[in-house]
């Protein structure tokens, strides 16, 4: 039946923005579709999607489009239908990029959509100066056909006009929506640059970092669709069409608009954009190498995304089980086979082996165990000096690996020799922390000293940071992941995953003032606990089904936001970066510049009603003169002081605990760390004296 | 003979303990010496700061109290006998005289409104009155370290090393005894 009410489009993807390339396809195109020669140069040039035809009768069109796609013109069709009913984005207010997976938040903080490495996205990215860019464009291919906008500069152009973008996620229809004007640029973290020319790159990275692949779609202002009247949008009515041009996108996209096509025996795909850490470009077939990391690698045709709802994304998803999945192996330049080559060189593991034994066999077990043991820097950092720690942890760890594989016992006394004096030197580092933090008066944070210091008072968040699990608003965050599993003797925990928010900074206040908290190299001990488990941790973890099946329980430990803390560190000032300096100084010499007003009153000296070039050296000097002063001046800002690690190794220590509670755990447990540590020597000492080998040597040296 | 070693090898390490245990008070004696001393320097800079401000205040006065000479030669004398003090409770002291000369001072000139009317009275004013409020902050963080400092080297086992080095109990920051002393309130009717 055909609907004579709906319209139906013909959609093609440009052959490439330079008119000589296309003039071979034309002639074939123009006998598909009975368009003539004139109306096809002018829509098969460019980087943006194409309507080259609307009819109502879709057979007619779908026709249409299997025949140019196998002539190497790639073409769908979608209906007027579809685009009016473009659902309305989603907004996303701010990202939260403290884990793994990159969450996108909404306005009350709530997760919108997780961005992870298993995924591909879509973005279609816009701005409000849409119809100045198409101008810019065809003024650009007019001058000269074979020097056509680079993709860098046309990213640049939309970073600065108010950009706008909608992100697709595989399998849901509705796009969120980032909005330079209505983004929390504070989520971004220390990145933060409070632009959103600068911002922007910088979001569009991160999304491109934590997945998988990724396809940016710049073709709004230059896609000639029937219902787009740039030259008079504004505002709403702007965003409005774009909301139906990157529905558009979407569904050509997920009918395989973007797929590789092979072109007089050359197989071309989709260009990559090195800026962006490899961001795909849903730009033309043929492209011109400016500004682009080089043709990408990938080899496979199929929809962008691998988004459900179309028999060929379908039939895309069964091929991937049988060949090589084209957005990874070649976005990533990973080698699966590569890896099995590499292993194929390790002995054999010996036959015998427990599971774990298995795990820590060999040089490369021997490491993952080290690892295992020792990962936790900051951990290991509260133990004592690394410098004798690590030593003694590899000593404590050599016989226990070989324990593990021969179940000689003897080899317990060994380990533990090393593991008593690792013990014995943390009681003093406990000895020694509970005395700083007795020596140390607590000070006000309006009237702290430089140097040590000794602060309470609320911790307060400068980065907006939840917990990863139990979504609770904090400072600091760490949690780990553990999976039952069955073991002799029955059922045990066994870690799977840890990890923590990092060196996120975050302010304390204490009524006085506030401050600045950078923790890296900070001893933190929090106490406030969070399990997750059963289905509310299924339901968080979703489709991530590496950790295996069995039941699993997350640990979170936080220090909420608005907590009392403890802190014992340096304080000093903090001096602005030069690269931080260079770009203020620039930004304000281009204010200048445009200043023309203030310009010629302060700096035109002759009175010509021009800036000379001594003018503009005097003008320059006295920017950078008034910048230093402001600078000077600026001594109050609560950024400017901060309570960091100690430069010469004193303590830096964060607690959740009043002093009080810290200086009565540090009492009883340095005298019991001192006693453990004699016990282990003793009893370690006593065994390996009664191996044989020592012995002999024992025997030698009485001799 | 294996006990014997092992005995030796525990005794060597609790002889090891106490002496990581005396380098541990011993270095902590000389950090909060130390604090006092860091704490006390930190209050001289502000004092240094106010000491510095008081001559530009006395003579924007000057132009405005003819009358109050007195007043003013008390803050001239305040100021003089805290630069000659030489140790940390002659400055004490001295600084105790000079908050008290200033507070009748700033109460004085409430009779002179085009004192203070004056902008750079007022500038000086307020950043003697927040350096005050500062000394008071730091002094409380001297006392602080003065309080710990003196703890410590009476405490066991710390006193032990402290007789050794010969460190005596340092005098807290105390305020003066007028100041103590109850307010009297006049009602005018």
């Amino acid at each position: 039946m055909v609907e004579l009410t709906n319209k139906y489009y013909l959609v093609t993807r440009p052959i490439s923005e330079h008119l000589n390339e296309v003039l071979k396809f034309i002639e074939v195109a123009s006998d598909i579709t009975g368009i003539g020669s004139p109306t096809l140069k002018q829509r098969l040039v460019g980087s943006a999607l194409q309507v080259i035809k609307t009819s109502t009768n879709k057979e007619e069109l779908s026709n249409m489009a299997s025949d140019l796609t196998k002539e190497g013109l790639v073409s769908t069709v979608i209906s007027k239908d579809e685009l009016r009913r473009a659902p309305t984005p989603k907004r996303c207010l701010a990202l939260d990029a403290s884990t793994k997976t990159l969450h996108l938040l909404g306005a009350n903080g709530e997760v919108l959509a997780t961005i992870n490495k298993a995924q591909n996205y879509l973005i279609v990215i816009a701005c409000h100066g849409a119809g100045k860019l198409q101008a810019k464009r065809m003024a650009r291919r007019a001058m000269n056909t074979s020097n056509s906008l680079p993709i860098n500069e046309i990213l640049s152009f939309i970073y600065r006009a108010r950009p706008f973008m909608d992100i697709y996620l595989p399998g849901i229809e509705t796009p969120l929506r980032i909005d330079s004007a209505r983004f929390n640029y504070n989520s971004l973290g220390e990145d933060n640059r409070q632009a959103a020319a600068l911002n922007f790159p910088l979001i569009l990275s991160l999304i491109k970092n934590h997945s998988k692949n990724v396809l940016i779609d710049t073709g709004f202002g230059e896609v000639q669709l029937p219902f787009l009247t740039l030259d008079s949008a504004e505002g709403e009515a702007l965003t409005n069409q774009f909301t139906t041009y990157s529905r558009f996108v979407y569904k050509a996209s997920a009918r395989s608009i973007f797929a590789s096509v092979t072109i007089g025996g050359t197989l071309s795909s989709l260009p990559l954009i090195s800026e962006l850490g490899g961001m795909l470009w849903g730009g033309p077939i043929l492209f011109s190498s400016a500004g682009l990391g080089g043709a990408s690698a990938l080899g496979g045709a199929g929809s962008v995304l691998g988004l459900p709802g179309t028999n060929q994304t379908k039939q895309k998803s069964k091929e991937k089980t049988t060949s090589a999945d084209p957005w990874d192996e070649g976005g990533s330049g990973y080698d699966s086979k590569t890896s099995k080559v590499n292993s194929a060189g390790l002995p054999a593991i010996p036959e015998g082996l427990g599971p774990v034994a298995q795990k820590y066999w060999g040089v490369k077990g021997f490491f993952r165990g080290f690892r295992k043991f020792t990962g936790d820097k900051r951990f290991m950092k509260s133990l004592g000096p690394p410098a004798l720690i690590y030593p003694l942890a590899i000593l404590t760890i050599i016989p226990l690996v070989f324990f593990q594989l021969t179940e000689n016992w003897s080899l317990l006394s060994l380990a533990s020799l090393p593991a008593g004096l690792g013990v014995f030197i943390h009681s003093f580092v406990l000895l020694q922390r509970k005395r700083s933090i007795e020596n140390c008066p607590t000070s006000k944070i309006k009237t702290m000293p430089m140097g040590e210091v000794e602060l309470q008072g609320k911790a307060i968040p400068k980065y907006f940071l939840r917990t990863p699990f139990s979504r609770t608003e904090c400072v600091y965050y760490s949690y780990k992941l553990y999976v039952k599993v069955r073991t002799k003797n029955g059922y045990k925990n066994v870690l799977k995953e840890a990890g923590s928010s990092g060196n996120v900074p975050f302010y304390i206040d204490d009524g006085t003032g506030i401050r600045l908290i950078k923790p890296e190299g900070a001893i933190i001990r929090c106490s406030r606990t969070e399990v997750i488990r059963g289905d509310v941790l299924t339901g968080i973890l979703g489709g991530a089904s590496s950790f295996g099946s069995g039941d699993k329980k997350v640990v979170e430990t936080i220090i909420p936001s608005k907590q009392l803390v403890y802190i014992i560190g340096y304080a000093h000032r903090v001096l602005m970066s030069t690269e931080a300096k260079k770009r203020g100084f620039i930004t304000r010499l281009r204010e200048l510049k445009n200043n023309k007003t203030e310009l010629l009153t302060k700096h035109d000296t002759d009175g010509d009603g021009k800036i000379s070039d001594n003018e503009w050296e005097v003008a320059k000097k006295d920017l950078q003169d008034k910048i230093l002063v402001e600078e000077l001046q600026a001594d109050k800002r609560i950024d400017d002081i901060a309570i960091g690690e100690h430069p010469s190794g004193g303590l830096f220590y964060i607690s959740d605990k009043h002093e009080e509670h810290i200086l009565k755990s540090l009492s009883w447990r340095q005298p019991l760390f001192f006693g453990l540590a004699l016990t282990l020597i003793g009893v370690g000492s006593y065994y390996t004296l009664h191996l044989k080998s020592i012995q002999v040597i024992v025997e030698l040296l009485k001799i | 003979m294996t006990i014997v070693f092992v005995v030796l090898i525990v005794m060597a390490f609790i002889a090891a303990g106490v002496a990581l245990y005396f380098v541990t008070i011993y270095n902590g004696l000389v950090t909060v010496k130390n604090n006092v001393e860091k704490a006390w320097s930190n209050i001289d800079v502000l004092l240094k700061q106010r000491h510095d401000e008081l001559p530009n205040l006395v003579s924007v006065c000057e132009r405005y109290m003819k009358h109050e000479a007195e007043t003013l030669t008390n803050v001239i004398k305040a100021r003089n006998m805290m630069a000659g003090a030489s140790n940390m409770n002659e400055r004490g002291k001295a600084e105790g005289f000079l908050t008290e000369t200033l507070r009748s001072l700033f109460a004085v000139t409430e009779n002179y409104p085009e004192l203070k009317a004056d902008r750079r009275f007022g500038q000086l004013q307020s950043r003697i009155t927040d350096m005050e409020n500062e000394i008071a902050d730091r002094r409380e963080l001297f006392n602080d370290s003065v309080n710990i400092y003196n703890i410590r080297i009476e405490k066991l086992p710390d006193v032990m090393v402290a007789s050794l080095l010969s460190y005596k109990a340092k005098d807290l920051w105390q305020i003066n005894p007028e100041e103590r002393a109850p307010v009297k309130v006049a009602f005018s009717s």
